[in-house]
């Protein structure tokens, strides 16, 4: 069963790294919902305190990263204006230098001059720094900080498979956590939660449980991730909650 | 004489169906207008809004990319897949025909097709998607889409989350009251902790940087 689970790894890596270099139709979706305080006023009789509910997707955070990339926060020496239409993505294979799997990055539309821009790694101080964080562990995937130190267990995780001379298809399903903050300095929110949003202007965290599939069979791979939780939320120097959260990402990967 | 009147209204009907039918299936696969020309990278964004995006195109009545029956399963896959990549680039545009287009893979009949759209159009952002997706919670038969159509409805019609929206004057002030009095408290249940913990067992957690 050992040697089982160890090849099921070996297949799963190669695959990720296979999606990390080839995958085609990739998509990456983020969006919730986030209730923060709304307006504050007295009449002769009473102190009115309200909340709002706020949304935010993609186009949201591509918003505060690349304000904060330009010039609010930019990780030292490498501060610069994002294209106006650039693309998320994410790459669950490569490292970002500082041994932490699972890299977020900016790059450009298609038919648009090349873009990359990766949202964790090295400063020109030698620092690591990030924005954007998917934490989690299983059988298939140790992403983020799950696995940093390597005596914590922080995710518990689940798995299934089934194989067949044809297919393979497999399942974790994993305590997970998504962490987006503009201060790059401020990460690792899976083994230090207790310094959350320090320093950062905006910060949103999902807490919830990721599915992971992987599917093969004769002709393609297959991988989604699909998270969705709540948190906590940090905007405008003040705090909010999400309510709801969720990531999805797709990757098909072409055999050669 | 009764006779030419009916043919004639016949014939008048066929022209005004058949000009309809036309007309709708011009603007239900209008193109994905090319990309800006910008060569260099844009300043700071400021804002995303596209709330104010002139509505779009009526749908189109089928699906702007019907997978055939007569496909391969891989042939299929890859017409999902195409379809796939382009309702992620319609989503990240502003402009209506883009809109247009994640509107009618709503009703299309691939349900992986059907639940991208649901989640193009959370991302694409504009109010303008929530008669459609309303309209196709009521004709799907699918519940667990239904609840989705209708969730992506009502996340629509939330505002955008500003990170930086300016506060009045009040706002800082209660803002800043709000701080003041979590760290009260912060520093109160500390005190508390350390005053009911034996002297050699749990030490009091050092305060927050």
């Amino acid at each position: 069963m050992k040697l089982t689970k160890i090849l099921l790894c070996a297949a799963v890596a190669s695959a990720m790294a296979f999606a990390s270099s080839k995958a085609t139709a990739s998509t990456l979706n983020i969006s919730g919902v986030v209730k923060t305080f709304g307006t504050t006023r007295t009449t002769s009789s009473a102190v009115i305190v309200t909340t709002k509910t706020v949304a935010f997707n993609n186009k949201t955070i591509y918003l505060a990263l690349s304000n904060a990339i330009a010039s609010a926060h930019p990780p030292a020496g490498l501060a610069q204006n994002l294209p106006k239409d650039g693309i998320i993505g994410f790459n669950p294979n490569a490292f970002d230098g500082n041994d932490v799997r699972g890299v977020f990055y900016v790059t450009n539309a298609p038919g648009k001059p090349f873009f990359y821009f990766a949202l964790a790694g090295t400063d020109t101080n030698g620092d690591a720094y990030s924005y954007i964080e998917l934490d989690t562990e299983s059988e298939l995937a140790d992403l983020g900080y799950s696995f940093f130190e390597e005596d914590e267990d922080v995710f518990n995780w689940v798995y299934s498979y089934v194989e067949t001379s044809k297919t393979f298809q497999e399942t974790s399903t994993s305590a997970a956590l998504l962490y987006i903050h503009d201060n790059p300095y401020d990460w690792d929110d899976a083994e230090f939660p207790w310094e959350w949003s320090f320093n950062s202007s905006f910060a949103i965290e999902i807490r919830g449980v990721m599915i992971l599939n992987f599917n093969s069979n004769n002709t393609t791979d297959h991988v989604t991730v699909s998270l969705k939780g709540t948190g906590s939320s940090y905007t405008g120097g003040d705090d909010a909650v999400v309510t709801s959260g969720s990531l999805s990402f797709s990757g098909n990967v072409l055999e050669d | 004489m009764r006779l030419k009147f009916i043919l004639g209204l016949l014939v008048v009907v066929l022209l005004v169906l058949g000009g309809g039918l036309l007309l709708k299936q011009h603007l239900g696969n209008a193109p994905v207008p090319a990309p800006a020309s910008s060569e260099a990278a844009a300043p700071p964004v400021v804002s995303n809004a596209v709330a104010d995006v002139a509505p779009p195109p009526p749908p189109a009545p089928v699906s702007a990319a019907p997978v055939s029956s007569s496909l391969t399963p891989e042939q299929r896959q890859a017409a999902i897949d195409a379809e796939l990549e382009r309702l992620q680039l319609w989503s990240m545009n502003n402009d209506p025909a883009s809109l247009s287009n994640i509107l009618a893979d709503l009703t299309g009949p691939e349900k992986e097709i059907r639940e991208a759209a649901i989640e193009a159009a959370k991302q694409f952002g504009s109010t303008n998607a929530i008669p459609a997706l309303k309209a196709a919670a009521v004709n799907s038969t699918d519940t667990d889409e239904q609840i989705a159509m209708l969730q992506a409805a009502n996340f629509l019609s939330l505002p955008p989350l500003d990170f930086n929206a300016p506060k009045t004057p009040e706002e800082i002030q209660a803002m800043a009251q709000r701080q003041a009095a979590k760290e009260a408290r912060r520093k109160a249940n500390a005190q508390n902790r350390a005053a009911q913990s034996p002297p050699d067992q749990n030490p009091p957690m050092a305060p927050n940087p």
